[in-house]
């Protein structure tokens, strides 16, 4: 059963439809991705979600149809919080909001400063802190809330890897230990690809909804990039054995793959002598994102890596 | 309860502000000691009778103020953001302004009692 769902939602915003017919479920348990350009409706879709933003049209069922509705808790790309508290206070002040009793917050707050690593900010007042740090305590802020749903619009796109993954890991321990579950809306294909399953959203439509696999597959296969192959029936020898064509093009000998990892494996185990290196260019979450802006079939790889 | 502590903060809020802090202060303060100063004066008379609406007003202006800065900067938001209420928000801050102005005239009082 979803715990939350978005039927047919289309906002009419600023002379525009921000949102176009968005149907979205999410069930228990789940992290959702939702990945966009910007200004693709994200944080339309957010403030939806959160219940802060009442649809032009289409429904938005909370807690399924049976069930006792709840709030869904959301961490929004502009931080809220008061200048003239401090860290502490302010995660307290919006704890209380949230009507978690004293004993649980003495407890819960100061962890979840911890967690987004602002100890040492702990008393200092969230008029000095960074913009960094801001969007760490709006995160701490998200996690704290006692929702079974929490949104996280764009937040993770400008952490730093490291404690991005240990909130990820935070976040999936929530997420066997309480079933909780979370709508990460981002910019970032890194961001996306690290959700169990993505809806694509483009122009305020949803474009595309599965794994982050599947919608990568838009961009086409993989691109096996040959350097300097020494001696010229190396490269038919290869096209032979792999049942690959193999193009030229500025001089580079190249090819494209479903699966370039095992390829890659492959050429170097078998003509690792023949051969001065070889590139594997794999499209990337952006790239796919393109093809769908442009309703393109193909682009070129993005991101390369030396084998 | 949830409101009480809601409006703990926000006094902490006012009372931290260096502006709104002063200006809150300074008017009940100047007025009550004034008229200890010239009793005989009776403009100040007038003034003594008239502070406790200004100050009222000035602690109405600085909540509305403080909203108005709290919609700009997203943290009425996250407040609404919360299962709380609207009315319960508004309800916090209006809480807040009355302990504030209970606070202002406490010490308008006490500096009115003390005889120069």
């Amino acid at each position: 059963m979803a715990l939350l769902a978005l039927r047919n939602v289309s906002v009419h915003a600023g002379g525009t439809w921000a949102l176009w017919d968005v149907t979205l479920e999410i069930g228990a348990g789940e992290i959702l991705g939702v990945f966009g350009r910007s200004g693709s409706g994200k944080s339309t879709l957010a403030r939806v979600c959160a219940g802060l933003q009442k649809p032009t049209s289409g429904t938005v069922i909370v807690g399924g149809e049976q069930a006792e509705p709840f709030k869904v808790a959301a961490a929004f790309s502009q931080p809220a919080y008061a200048d003239e508290l401090t860290v502490y206070e302010n995660l307290d002040m919006f704890a209380c909001a949230w009507g978690i009793p004293r004993k649980r917050r003495i407890k819960e707050v100061p962890a979840a400063i911890e967690r987004v690593r602002l100890g040492e900010y702990r008393s200092s007042r969230a008029s000095m802190l960074s913009s960094g740090a801001l969007s760490r305590l709006e995160i701490a802020r998200g996690l704290l809330a006692d929702s079974p749903v929490l949104v996280i619009d764009c937040l993770f796109d400008t952490l730093e890897p490291s404690l991005a993954e240990s909130l990820w890991d935070h976040m999936l321990e929530c997420k066997r230990a309480l079933g909780k579950s979370f709508i990460i809306l981002t910019g970032s294909g890194r961001i996306a690809e690290m959700c169990g399953r993505i809806a694509v959203i483009s122009r305020g439509k949803i474009a595309f909804t599965g794994r982050p696999e599947d919608f990568r597959r838009l961009a086409g296969e993989d691109i096996v990039v040959l350097g300097d192959v020494a001696n010229p029936l190396t490269r038919t020898r290869i096209a032979e054995r792999l049942s690959v064509v193999i193009t030229e093009e500025d001089g580079f000998l190249s090819f494209r793959v479903a699966n370039g990892e095992r390829v890659v494996g492959e050429l170097l185990s078998e003509f690792g002598n023949e051969m001065s290196c070889v590139y594997l260019k794999r499209p990337s979450l952006e790239d796919a994102l393109d093809v769908l802006s442009r309703g393109a079939s193909s682009v070129a790889a993005g991101t390369g890596g030396k084998k | 309860m949830i409101v009480v502590r809601l409006a703990q903060f926000n006094i902490k809020r006012i009372v931290r502000h260096r502006g709104l802090r002063w200006v809150l202060a300074l008017l009940p303060v100047t007025v009550a000691l004034a008229r200890s100063l010239f009793a005989q004066n009776k403009s100040l008379l007038v003034a003594t009778e008239l502070c406790p609406l200004a100050c009222a007003l000035l602690v109405a202006a600085a909540l509305y103020a403080q909203w108005t800065v709290d919609c700009v900067s997203g943290l009425s938001t996250g407040l609404r953001a919360s299962p709380i209420s609207r009315r319960g928000l508004a309800l916090s801050r209006v809480l807040s302004g009355v302990c504030i102005l209970a606070a202002q005239m406490a010490v308008f009082a006490a500096i009115l009692a003390i005889r120069f």
